[in-house]
């Protein structure tokens, strides 16, 4: 019997500049090339795990969240290995959403978007000092985020796969790997190097449509 | 008094560990902890007290600095520690007979000890160590792993004979994203059995 549904693979999606040519001075092509393949494993071990517990066709934002809150699925609340199920589907999302932020010959803020960064942090500088601070301050691995949370933009840190589309009112807008896989062959240990060049290749359209999208969402009460 | 960074029983570890990873592993990471516990515990009046100790008695250390002097204390205690895990080649000797036998008491056999090892190590999502451990109480030999630079010492009873530096920091200029590589590199080329049999003699 052929089946009628279609399987769909979680998958790394197609980044433009991971060609090996590196990142305006802030990635290596090698750097990236490694980077890529923790996502591909990432996305391996999500493959496998979902099709265990039947998540296959899921979205990844779903897997996070029921996983994360065993109360929205009680089939998976009992899986020996919901815990490594969040942690890849996490990253794999975290991940994904990271390339999302970052372009080659990125263009500057758009003014609708540093108008709501200097309403919220004072000027773009604070913004990118209060980043940069939380980033250096965050503890072993983690990322470091812009959030739309309860009409406000809010820089938070997670630790580890934690991420917040595993809450039902942050949303992400820009973020950071702080992980050392992401900057170690680059920068090695000095980190604070890696946060102030990594602006040069900020997508700030991309963050500005983040921003519209993560709106709208918020004022949704149904759409989940 | 202030918690000094000991000087390497090595000059290096090639070709088993890179001297790039040595370098900044021990003059940066390992220094950086080392300093900013020796500063925040005279911040909170507790330079006078031994470090072992306040990693063992975190609770005692004011609310506003705790975390930060686990963090930084951890990492200056973990990694003084790890220095003396690993020894050049034909430095490392062999796992005495009497580590030996308490090996295969606890674990059934050497080789399941080593991928017990090996697994946590692998397993530690994130950033954090693997230890191999003794109840002095009890004797008994435990496998742990730890998050971040948790320690176990941090619970007051435990003794490490051995322990590994998952960090990526530890790894990722000659491993890469192979974290099992290097867990394999140093079980096989990287253990100072001679100081793990000495740790190991120290608590019977």
């Amino acid at each position: 019997m052929l089946s009628t549904f279609t399987r769909t693979l979680f998958a790394m999606p197609p980044v433009a500049y991971m060609d090996g040519h590196g990142l305006d001075g802030v990635f290596s092509g090698h750097q990236l090339d490694l980077h890529a393949l923790h996502h591909k494993a990432y996305v391996n071990k999500l493959n496998k795990l979902a099709k265990q517990v039947n998540m296959q066709d899921a979205s990844v934002e779903q897997v996070i969240f029921e996983a994360a809150n065993p109360e929205a699925n009680s089939s998976l609340a009992a899986f020996p290995q919901r815990k490594q199920l969040f942690n890849n589907a996490a990253q794999h999302f975290n991940h994904s959403f990271f390339w999302s932020c970052m372009t080659r010959n990125s263009r500057p803020m758009p003014p609708s978007l540093e108008t709501r960064i200097t309403e919220e942090f004072g000027s773009i500088d604070c913004f990118k000092r209060e980043w940069e601070t939380a980033a250096m301050q965050h503890f072993g691995s983690g990322w470091c985020w812009l959030v739309e949370h309860e009409g406000e933009l809010k820089i938070v840190t997670t630790s580890n796969a934690d991420t917040p589309v595993a809450t039902l009112d942050m949303f992400p807008v820009l973020c950071q790997d702080l992980w050392e896989h992401a900057f170690y062959v680059d920068y090695e240990n000095r980190k604070i190097e890696y946060f102030k060049k990594w602006w040069d290749s900020v997508d700030w359209d991309q963050v500005w449509s983040n921003v519209i999208e993560a709106q709208a969402k918020a004022s949704c009460t149904v759409c989940v | 008094m202030v918690y000094e960074q000991a000087p390497l029983p090595y000059k290096s570890l090639e070709p088993h560990y890179d001297d790039r990873t040595l370098d900044v592993h021990y003059n940066k990471h390992h220094k950086a902890y080392i300093d900013k516990v020796n500063a925040a515990l005279k911040e909170v009046g507790m330079e006078d007290k031994d470090l072992e100790y306040v990693l063992g008695h975190l609770d005692e250390v004011p609310e506003a600095k705790r975390q930060f002097i686990a963090n930084n204390g951890g990492g200056a205690w973990n990694h003084s520690f790890f220095w003396k895990c690993m020894a050049p080649e034909g430095e490392r000797g062999e796992m005495s007979p009497e580590l030996r036998a308490a090996i295969e008491r606890d674990f059934g056999d050497f080789k399941t000890f080593m991928t017990g090892f090996a697994d946590a190590a692998a397993t530690q999502f994130g950033s954090g160590w693997a230890w191999l451990v003794i109840d002095p109480a009890t004797k008994k030999l435990l496998i742990m792993k730890t998050l971040n630079q948790a320690t176990p010492i941090n619970e007051g009873k435990f003794k490490p004979l051995l322990t590994i530096d998952v960090w990526e920091h530890a790894y990722y200029l000659l491993h890469m994203s192979n974290r099992p590589g290097w867990i394999k590199t140093f079980g096989h080329n990287l253990v100072n059995w001679n100081f793990v049999n000495a740790e190991f003699a120290k608590n019977q």
